[in-house]
């Protein structure tokens, strides 16, 4: 069988239409406003919280009071420790008068306080590594939440939501929306970026229409050729001619717009998402296919007035 | 030499300017009177499809004199502004090929040209019918060209040459795709139509098969023709087979 050149470039537009439109379809319903939203269910279970409080602390004498001899020599007795309470005019200790020992002990005590200083830096590191590891949870934990956008939270029966929505925000510092703030968020937010992508769509499908249209009427045209060079021999006006392909384009689009128009009316009841059809969307959709038909057959129209109507003879 | 019909003068056509260029009509006078029918033959690239185009004002000669029922469209440089208005006035035109538009019905086909000219629908649709009686298509009036067989659709490009009345028809190898019997119908009728309605008519042939049939026949030879009588066929023989010569 041999296909005619007609009927082959009505399969070629639709060789091209076809994955164009599945193209179309995959992408709306994988990444576009019909794709679902991402959740984690997880049940709230109920354990004992065990408070601890840990700390690192030095205990420090609020007075510190240097005494010294007044001579050099070496400490005999001592009475007293570190600590211990002392009266005024108590004997703390007898002094051999030889200062190496009181040097030794000065130096002792210094070594003491650096000693003390050493473990307060430990307990900082000890502070800074808690902290890190907090955080590095915390890292963690939110990549785990962004790889899933929302985590459902399914409440036992009698409990607030508001108080434990409170609480994880408290404890856990993440978002929390409770049923009613969802709804405001899904009316305000998602729905205006649901729009913004339906808006992209339509603009695209709009080119792609436009492209499509002025294809077939521009091989329509050309097809003609021979035909519109007689037209314009036997003295038809080139106003003439353009109006005859304005009209092909604009059939061409009423009846796109008729067959879409009843198979959206048809099938909308059973599109997964609720489909609204208004009237002002089928007039503003009527407008815009016969916007877009006219300016897909100015091509085809320029080719058209260029003939020459000498081409018809010889 | 009757008043009106065809008459060119002198007619030159160069195409193109200095060393390249071509010099495709060399002086042509011709004359073919109100319901007369001649026959215009010669070898490629003689000039026919030139002079053809002179005659139906789609190019302009260089220099010569044409006029076309009564009135001048060409003198010496001097053209008729509106050459689109005249075609469609003065002018029917009979192609190889019927070239109807494909999306209207024979009837509405023929009936454009007359609408073109500002006259009704009705009226039009009118003088579509009665030609289509005279050429014996009546019946098929409301069929699409795609239905008729190849004889049938060149009646229909005879009857929208005809229907504004022109004072001449031009004929581009009517008879081209056609067998013998359809070739000197098609010659037949061009003839009757022109003895009824007084018009001129010039049929550009290679078609051997109705060669014999003109009365009188211009053989164009680079660029210049050379008038032939053809004898002794009258028009109204032509519908008989043709004798071979
Ligand atoms: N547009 C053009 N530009 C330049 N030369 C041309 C043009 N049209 C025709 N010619 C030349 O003019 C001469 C006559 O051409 P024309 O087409 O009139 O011949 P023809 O008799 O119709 O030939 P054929 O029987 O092959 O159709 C040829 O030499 C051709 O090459
Ligand atoms: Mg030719």
């Amino acid at each position: 069988m041999k296909i005619p050149p007609n009927t082959r470039r009505v399969l070629l537009i639709i060789a091209i239409l076809l994955p164009l439109a599945g193209l179309f379809l995959f992408t709306a319903v994988r990444t576009g406003p019909l794709a679902p939203v991402p959740v984690t269910l997880a049940e709230v279970e109920n354990q004992a919280l065990t408070p601890a409080l840990f700390g690192i602390g030095t205990v420090e004498a609020r007075y510190r009071f240097k005494i010294g001899p007044t001579r050099t020599g070496r400490l005999a007795t001592l009475t007293v420790d570190v600590g211990d309470a002392v009266k005024k005019g108590q004997q703390l200790g007898t002094l051999d008068p030889v200062d190496l020992d009181a040097r030794i002990a000065s130096q002792q005590s210094s070594l003491d306080a650096l000693e003390s200083h050493v473990s307060m830096a430990r307990s900082r590191v000890a502070e800074a590594k808690a902290q890190q590891n907090y955080a590095a949870n915390q890292l963690s934990r939110y990549r785990e939440l962004l790889r899933s956008n929302a985590v459902l939270i399914r409440l036992a029966p009698g409990t607030d939501p508001d108080a434990t929505a409170d609480a994880i925000r408290r404890w856990k510092r993440l978002q929390v929306y409770t049923r009613a703030e969802m709804e405001q968020i899904l009316i305000g937010k998602l729905i205006a970026t649901s729009a913004r992508q339906i808006g992209l769509f339509l603009i695209i499908l709009a080119i792609v229409s436009a492209a499509i249209v002025a294809f077939i009427i521009y091989t329509m045209t050309m097809a003609k050729i021979r035909e519109i060079a007689v037209l314009k021999l036997i003295g038809t006006r080139n106003r003439t001619i353009a109006a005859m392909i304005l009209q092909q384009a604009l059939g061409l689009g009423l009846i796109g717009f008729a067959v879409g128009k009843i198979i959206a009316t048809a099938w909308a009841p059973y599109f997964p998402k609720y489909v609204l059809l208004v009237p002002g969307d089928t007039v503003r959709g009527f407008i815009a296919v016969l916007v877009i038909c006219t300016l897909a057959s100015l091509l085809a129209i320029r080719i058209a007035l260029k003939v020459d109507p000498a081409e018809a003879i010889g | 030499m009757q008043p009106y019909g065809i008459t060119i003068e002198n007619l030159r056509k160069r195409y193109g300017d200095g060393p390249t260029a071509v010099e495709a009509l060399k002086g042509v006078d011709m004359h073919v009177a109100p319901g007369e029918v001649v026959g215009l033959i010669g070898p490629s690239g003689s000039g026919k499809s030139t002079l053809l185009k002179a005659l139906g004002a789609v190019i302009e000669p260089t220099a010569g004199r044409m006029t076309l029922g009564d009135r001048v469209i060409y003198d010496d440089g001097w053209k008729v502004r509106d050459l689109r208005a005249l075609r469609r006035d003065l002018i029917g035109f009979v192609f190889q090929a019927p070239h109807l538009i494909p999306f209207l019905d024979i009837t509405d086909n023929v009936a454009l040209l007359p609408m073109l000219a500002g006259v009704s629908k009705r009226e039009s649709r009118q003088r579509a019918l009665a030609l289509f009686e005279t050429l014996d298509i009546a019946h098929r009036a409301t069929a699409m060209p795609a239905q008729l067989s190849g004889g049938e659709q060149q009646r229909v490009a005879i009857a929208r040459a005809l229907v504004n009345r022109p004072p001449v028809i031009l004929a581009d190898e009517p008879t081209a795709p056609l067998d013998s019997e359809r070739a000197i119908a098609v010659i037949t009728t061009l003839n009757e139509m022109a003895r009824r309605f007084d018009t001129a008519v010039i049929v550009v042939t290679h078609d051997e098969k109705i060669i014999p049939t003109f009365r009188r026949l211009y053989q164009i030879r680079d660029g210049r023709p050379l008038e032939q009588e053809i004898t002794p066929h009258p028009p109204n023989s032509a519908a008989e087979p043709a004798a071979p010569r």
